[in-house]
């Protein structure tokens, strides 16, 4: 081994991972070569300086001081930014939002939140309202119902005295019962987008007073209770004055004359729903008709039945169902059994909608 | 003191990971003086920095423990967070050097010369061998403290600097030749102007070097 090779294994052999066979070939040289004995003993020492005291138990000053780092702000998790809670606050307002939607959907027909659906031709003005004494009947103010996806939001009639855009609802432990006389003007008239339009708004025109006249029941149930309905939602919906209607809208929803008897009359207790009729078919079928589409599912069948039973008295064929689409399977029966089905096979109907009823009952006015 | 093993290190890793202040408490007990000491050598043997860098090391260390994988070599996980804020640490130090106008005196402090140091500091044995580390690149420099300082295996420190075992060895080799060129220019200039010796030439021209 020259001294080239001895200095290049000199560091390995400082490590102590040189084999048996090279390390004794340099210590053999080394002890016969000065310079390179020199070398050894020098790089000995340098590794000698580079090596720390053997470590000790940290200092108890180091320790506290690492502890209290740590115990601070150190060891709090990431704070998170501030604009993170306004998405919490979004969320927050999107649910409440589904969660009264929810409630409104779910509240039994006939309660306060009922008037501000479009109910057709129905005239809301001369709505009768009777109250019972009932267990649970939720009333959200409409007015302060604030919709972010509605493009037409109204504004409220006086400023809110809550917080935007916080919706709130009041639970009244009575429940107010709405009949909606429905009026008669002939044959339903063929209505173009624009007509439907206005009549909705119309009968939400409308509904403002009806709900005047809930308040007012509230207000006296008030009076005369305990106090549980707060005096804003009174005052609110008081103050909520209607706008004068058009005039056409005027004529074609006309009040019916004080005493007379309303065609249809949809009296609600509980569950239970009972439509009773009175006065001509020619005024109780427009009636009817006019029920149909804004109805909840008991009471379109209810309509639907006593429709179907005027058509049985007049003779007249009732119109042709649509074909429910929710029975139909798409799979069996559109490929398979379209080719082997019987020839009188029909594929089960749904009720007619409230246009066919419509077109039906014009065609059939010659014949009647 | 008990004598310390490996796997208490690790159990005592496991306790604090699972939020057990005591276990935390131990190993920092345990390895405080370590990670003060790297740093020290780290930073150019500026004490109260490596101490102020051993509270953040620790801070991290506690904030990283949930993610510290049970079993393995703690020694060398922690280490890995140390060399790492070490880095930051010199970087952050650079950079308000540069800032502050502070560049030559700083240079020269890189160097291992005796300009811009504090001749007090040099005075002591551990100034001088932490003023020559300086002098050597930070990549060999982290391995010479990792295995000739704190007596880590070749194979704890590749963990640590997560490189190859044999990466390690050559750094460590190479590492050592650059800092007995640096320690011997540094005595030389302050002894006597002499030339430079043949290491020295050697040990500045490592392709590896960054400066």
């Amino acid at each position: 081994m020259n001294c080239d090779q001895a200095r290049a294994r000199m560091w390995v052999e400082i490590d102590g991972e040189l084999g048996d066979g090279e390390a004794a070939a340099l210590r053999a040289h080394w002890q016969s070569c000065a310079d390179c004995a020199a070398e050894l003993r020098a790089r000995q020492g340098v590794v000698a300086k580079l090596r720390l005291a053997p470590q000790q138990a940290a200092d108890p000053a180091h320790v506290a001081a690492v502890l209290a780092a740590v115990a601070g702000a150190g060891s709090a998790p990431a704070r998170r930014p501030w604009w993170l809670a306004l998405t919490h606050l979004a969320a927050a307002a999107v649910g409440a939002w589904i969660v009264s939607a929810a409630l409104g959907a779910g509240e039994p027909r006939g309660s306060a939140t009922e008037l501000s659906a479009p109910v057709g031709r129905a005239d809301l003005a001369s709505a009768q309202v009777a109250s019972v004494p009932a267990p649970e009947v939720t009333v959200i103010e409409r007015e302060r119902l604030w919709v972010p996806l509605a493009g037409s939001h109204r504004p409220p009639a006086r400023p809110l005295s809550i917080p935007w855009p916080i919706p709130y609802e009041v639970r009244v432990p009575v429940e107010v019962r709405v009949e909606v006389p429905v009026p008669v003007a002939g044959p339903v008239p063929a209505a173009g987008p624009s007509a439907a339009q206005r009549q909705a708004a119309a009968a939400l025109e409308r509904s403002s007073l009806a709900l005047a006249q809930v308040a007012e029941q509230l207000a006296e149930l008030r009076r005369a209770d305990d106090g549980s309905v707060g005096p804003e939602i009174v005052a609110a919906a008081a103050a909520d004055e209607p706008d004068e209607p058009d005039d056409d809208q005027r004529q074609t929803a006309a009040p019916l004359a004080p005493g007379r008897t309303p065609p249809v009359t949809v009296q609600r207790d509980g569950r239970s729903l009972r439509l009773s009729t009175h006065g001509a078919t020619d005024d109780v079928v427009p009636a009817l008709i006019a029920l149909l589409p804004s109805a909840e599912p008991a009471l379109q069948d209810a309509v639907q039945r006593r429709l179907l039973g005027v058509a049985r008295d007049l003779g007249l064929q009732p119109p042709r169902g649509e074909a429910s689409s929710a029975d139909r399977d798409p799979w069996y029966r559109s490929d398979q059994a379209s080719a082997t089905a019987l020839p009188g096979a029909e594929v089960p109907e749904g009720p007619p909608s409230a246009a066919a009823w419509r077109e039906w009952w014009n065609a059939a006015e010659p014949l009647r | 003191l008990a004598p310390l093993s490996a796997s208490d290190d690790e159990h005592l890793a496991g306790l604090a990971a699972d939020g057990d202040l005591g276990a935390f408490e131990a190993l920092v007990v345990r390895h405080g003086s370590a990670v003060v000491a790297a740093l020290e050598r780290l930073l150019g043997g500026d004490h109260h920095g490596a101490l102020d860098g051993a509270q953040e090391v620790w801070v991290k260390v506690h904030r990283a423990l949930p993610g510290y994988r049970r079993g393995a070599n703690f020694r060398s996980w922690l280490f890995a967070i140390a060399l790492n804020h070490g880095r930051d640490c010199r970087r952050r130090v650079v950079r308000r050097a540069r800032f502050s106008g502070d560049e030559l005196a700083f240079a020269g402090r890189l160097d291992g010369s005796t300009d811009g140091r504090d001749p007090s500091e040099r005075a002591t044995e551990r100034g001088a061998i932490a003023a020559a580390l300086t002098a050597v690149d930070e990549r060999f420099r982290e391995a010479l403290v990792l295995v000739d300082g704190l007596g880590f295996g070749y194979d704890e420190a590749a963990l640590a600097l997560r490189c190859a075992v044999g990466t390690v060895k050559s750094r460590v080799h190479r590492g050592r030749e650059s800092f007995r060129a640096a320690y011997e220019r540094m005595d030389s200039s302050t002894e006597s102007k002499s030339p430079r010796p043949p290491a020295v030439a050697a040990a500045s021209e490592w392709p590896g070097s960054r400066r």
